[in-house]
């Protein structure tokens, strides 16, 4: 038995690698996980008001996701003012989660490091111009200030507390973050079309990869309210909604011993495979599924995007790689309505930031649409408040079926085009990037 | 001149040390004229094979903690080839948020169920204990943080990849760094081997919020106190580790009014951080009465997770020695 490896794999925001073993003639392609991240045993006896920031080396979205289940087990409602700069800062994170991914697909092609006369292959007129590229890095450093203005610091925010946030804002940070969603906004709608044309339009994607039809069509988000989580099939119709706090019991997770990262399934229909073509378990969750579901679109300009996306039958795959990429881009244009619609003065004031809690509960849990997907935290404490159990779901990254088809995929192709090793690792990195 | 040669490279971590270098993009690519990135697998895609091609590269800034055994591979690699390693980030530095699991009873290898046919690929040997990059190689320099804040990070980049020729670099040396560091930066030359980028005095110094009488009445954990805005945390009963920690990155937690929890590690002159804030506090108790103090005292909860929170592996005088030496 032979096998190869490609490791480290770009853009894995956890150490991962793909080793495909050659048997017989036959392969097969593990997409692996290789280091366990622990989190359970860092936060067991930890005091809970302290897991918001813990979690959040998960990402940022985890400390929001905690302070909300932590407002559960107190019982408390947070005010107004908290809720809104909480939603704020999660729109923030969208936005740079989002662009991140975009530059990261731009920079596929050319290094980003090299002198600007030296870099890249392509034509000019291929490529997304220079100009274009500098403002999407913008846009990303302003939707980190406002991020860092409403939860501390950008990629481990910290204001988010039990029944509130740690502070109100300051006079100057109102106007400037109505100037950032305005800039944000502006910038989005000039981006999507050029994007798309340059980067996923015909003949622009890698070899036709990402075309890749990719299952499972089954997605999962959150109702627009937040009251529901909502299964759905690829017709757009439901197939199931339930509970917020019922997530743990439907959605449960598959251990194998070759990769720190679970397999997430529907409980209800048991885990059969991690191959999506031979289980209806497993599901989408994410940006595509919250674009294909229509959720997120404040203003025209998102829903035209969302329309065309879905509805343009002669562009790729709705479910493929290239479906997904384009979905960053619906969203990135839809949050940013948001911000413009939030981040006015008047949702920024209020009299009071936070409620003091008069007692511990002794469990809390809550649910989030993160900008990766679906996430929940459960918590139990004893009765000094410290953690006695802790169950995190990070559908996002525990979809980790669709990750390894994807990943199986890509590897196929390349075989079939004959991909050098290091063409063969760039298909399965771009693949792996917009989910 | 050759251009300097830099590798990044995170182990276990939450990449957040690399998006704090890529959030210096405009600045990143300023570096051209200096230095040239030759191993930055997350964002440029680079392989182990690509080292391959440079005998020497000149620095390496590796983030994240040591894990498992390919994270201490990686570790003792680029040490190998690089002629100043640099710890960046806490986990790096101390070992950080993961370094917790190391108040748990040693890490065993967990035998994972599954159903797998076939002979799938093994996973990497977890490390009984989780590490900074100290503890297995030797480190030249250290930017703490959780993340480094970008100003640190940018004056540290300059110092040691542009020798003297970093024009930028000068006003922040001159107002956050260790004297002695900062005189080093300025002048082109390499700091002390072993120097922090990090401030000199502890966060309470930068901290914005007043500090009037150290007299501690009584403990409030987070979510029980909305503290006053403008006044030192510590003196309304909220644990902040301010006093015992490294200054630099300007008092960001304690201004949202969050307390310190000592991302930067220990500040100068502090043997061991945790022993240094139980003795600051109890110092300070408003009480003379016995069974007053032991009620307070039983307040505290979970002091080693709280006053070590990223600092187990390296900075825990009690708990960071190997058990074998």
């Amino acid at each position: 038995m032979q096998t190869t490896t490609f490791e480290p794999l770009r853009w894995s925001e956890q150490p991962a690698r793909v080793a495909i073993q050659h048997t017989n003639g036959r392969q097969e392609a593990y997409f692996q996980i290789t280091s366990p991240r622990d989190l359970q045993r860092m936060c067991l006896g930890r005091p809970v008001e302290e897991l918001p920031r813990i979690t959040s080396l998960l990402s940022p979205s985890h400390h929001l996701v905690s302070a909300m289940a932590l407002d559960n087990l107190v019982g408390v409602q947070p005010p107004q003012l908290a809720v809104n700069m909480r939603s704020g800062l999660l729109l923030s994170l969208c936005i740079a989660h989002h662009l991140r991914k975009l530059y990261f697909f731009i920079s596929s092609h050319e290094d980003p490091f090299l002198e600007f006369h030296m870099r890249g292959t392509r034509r000019q007129e291929d490529r997304i111009p220079h100009h274009l590229v500098n403002e999407l890095v913008q846009s990303l450093d302003l939707a980190q200030e406002a991020a860092t203005i409403l939860g501390g610091r950008a990629h481990h925010p910290l204001s988010a507390v039990a029944g509130g946030v740690g502070r109100a804002l300051k006079e100057p940070y109102y106007e400037r973050l109505t100037e950032i969603a305005e800039k944000s906004l502006a910038f989005a709608v000039k981006l999507a079309p050029v994007f798309a044309e340059k980067e996923l339009g015909n003949g622009r994607t890698h070899d036709g990869l990402l075309d890749l039809p990719v299952k499972p069509t089954l997605h999962l988000s959150l109702s627009e309210d937040g009251s529901q989580v909502v299964v759905s099939d690829a017709e757009e119709k439901d197939v199931e909604r339930f509970q917020p706090n019922q997530v743990f019991e439907k959605v449960h997770l598959h251990r194998e011993p070759w990769t720190h990262e679970p397999f997430a399934y529907l409980a209800d229909r048991g885990w059969k495979s991690r191959e999506p073509e031979s289980s209806d378990s497993l599901y989408f969750v994410g940006p595509l599924s919250r674009v294909i579901s229509g959720k997120g679109m404040a203003g025209e300009p998102a829903e035209q995007a969302r329309v065309q996306l879905i509805e343009n039958p002669d562009e790729a795959p709705l479910f493929s790689v290239n479906g997904a990429l384009r979905s960053l881009l619906v969203e990135v244009i839809g949050t940013a309505e948001k911000m413009v619609e939030l981040y006015k003065q008047e949702n920024l004031v209020g009299p009071s930031y936070r409620t003091v809690p008069s007692h511990m509960g002794t469990t809390g849990s809550a649910t989030l649409e993160s900008p990766g997907g679906l996430i929940a935290h459960r918590y139990e404490v004893d009765e000094r408040g410290l953690v006695r159990k802790i169950e995190i779901l990070d559908i996002a990254a525990e979809n980790n079926a669709l990750r390894c088809f994807i990943a199986k995929r890509a590897v196929e192709e390349s075989a079939v085009r004959n991909f050098s090793h290091k063409q063969t690792k760039s298909m399965i990195e771009a693949s792996l990037l917009p989910f | 001149m050759p251009k300097t040669k830099l590798a990044i490279f995170t182990a276990t971590g939450c990449r957040g040390c690399e998006d704090a270098v890529l959030d210096i993009h405009h600045f990143v690519n300023s570096l051209t004229p200096w230095a040239e990135i030759v191993f930055w697998p997350y964002v440029a895609g680079h392989h182990w094979q690509d080292l391959e091609d440079h005998d020497q590269i000149d620095l390496c800034l590796f983030a994240g903690a040591i894990c498992t055994d390919a994270d201490r591979q990686a570790a003792e690699t680029l040490r190998d080839k690089a002629k100043l390693m640099v710890a960046c980030g806490a986990c790096a530095a101390f070992g950080g948020l993961p370094g917790l699991v190391n108040l748990t009873s040693n890490r065993q290898e967990e035998s994972m169920p599954g159903i797998t046919e076939g002979d799938p690929p093994p996973l990497p040997r977890t490390e009984p204990r989780v590490r900074g990059l100290s503890g297995v190689v030797e480190t030249d320099y250290f930017i703490p943080g959780c993340p480094p804040t970008q100003n640190l990070l940018w004056t540290a980049i300059q110092a040691l990849a542009c020798g003297g020729e970093a024009p930028a670099r000068i006003s922040y040396a001159y107002a956050r760094l260790p004297e002695s560091t900062s005189l080093a930066v300025t002048s082109g030359v390499l700091p002390r081997h072993g120097s922090t980028f990090g401030g000199e005095r502890a966060v309470c110094a930068g901290c914005s919020r007043m500090k009037q009488e150290k007299k501690f009445s009584t403990v409030y954990r987070q979510h029980e106190i909305a503290p006053d805005p403008g006044r030192c945390l510590l003196e309304q009963g909220v644990i902040c580790q301010g006093l015992a920690t490294r200054e630099g990155c300007g008092g960001l937690c304690t201004a949202v009014g969050a307390a310190c929890r000592g991302c930067f590690g220990k500040a100068e002159g502090i043997y061991d951080a945790g022993t240094k804030m139980v003795s600051a506090i109890s110092s300070t108790f408003d009480t003379t009465d016995r069974k007053e103090a032991e009620r307070m005292t039983d307040r505290f909860v979970d002091l080693a997770g709280t006053l070590y929170r990223y600092t187990v592996p390296e900075q825990c005088v009690l708990l960071s020695a190997d058990p074998k030496e």
